[in-house]
């Protein structure tokens, strides 16, 4: 069962990623701001509120890894920020 | 080429199925298998690449080919109730997702990204689109926090 998606708007000055619930689609008042400055192209995977993703810089294409909790506003954290190396994140089964 | 025949579904690169109907694509065409009889019910949409059930619709996602040598994703449906066929959107790029009864993707005009859902049910099957905007992942329930099984 979904929890939910993750939605970035772009804009001129810096991106905003959300955190929108399937039954909030149509509510944009209720999606919850989880705040996103950077000029990154992000994917985020994982299951519950606790997720990793990838952010692939717009300027220099290396990707670096990203936290966010969607149960909290304003979580989204670097866990590299070396614009220079390329990282990507694992998964084990 | 033969799909299903006599039980043999080699050629099947996708299947998918409901309730009384197999659904399966060889790439160009897609086949619905019902008591013994095999039927072609999707064609001339270029390659398709993938299937999914959601709700009463078969969904697949095709290409053509652009004039700049590139592929161009579209999504389109085949109603499994009346046969009716029909396109969802074109300039697919990423996140094809079916969930909640819904069809997620984000498409692009190659300039900039939009955020679509398509509504699998009620009176307007129109994609509701957010500009500007793209799909950056979706997260699921963990096990132990969805509803218990009813038997």
């Amino acid at each position: 069962m979904i929890k939910g998606l993750l939605l970035v708007k772009k804009a001129t000055e810096e991106d905003t990623l959300y955190f929108v619930e399937p039954e909030n689609l149509e509510n944009e008042s209720a999606w919850r701001f989880l705040e996103f400055d950077k000029d990154f192209i992000l994917g985020f995977y994982g299951v519950g509120n606790c997720l990793l993703g990838q952010g692939a810089n717009s300027q220099s294409g290396n990707e670096d890894v990203f936290f966010v909790d969607t149960d909290r506003e304003n979580s989204p954290l670097n866990v590299t920020d070396t614009p220079s190396e390329d990282e990507e994140v694992g998964f084990m089964e | 080429m033969s799909l299903l025949t006599g039980g043999d579904c080699s050629g099947w690169k996708e299947m998918s199925a409901d309730e009384e109907k197999v659904f399966g694509t060889d790439g160009s065409k897609i086949y619905s298998y019902s008591n013994g009889s095999l039927n072609e019910i999707v064609s001339d949409v270029g390659d398709v690449w993938s299937i999914g059930i959601l709700g009463n619709y078969l969904i697949y996602l095709s290409s053509s080919s652009t004039l700049t040598g590139g592929l161009s994703f579209s999504l389109g449906y085949y109603d499994v109730r009346d046969g009716t066929l029909g396109s969802i959107d074109d300039g697919v790029v990423s996140l094809y997702l079916t969930a909640d009864k819904k069809l997620f993707y984000t498409k692009s005009d190659g300039t900039s990204p939009t955020a679509c859902y398509w509504p699998a049910s009620g009176s307007s099957l129109s994609p509701v689109c957010f500009t500007n905007s793209y799909w950056a992942g979706f997260t699921s329930l963990p096990v132990s926090l969805r509803a218990p099984l009813t038997v």
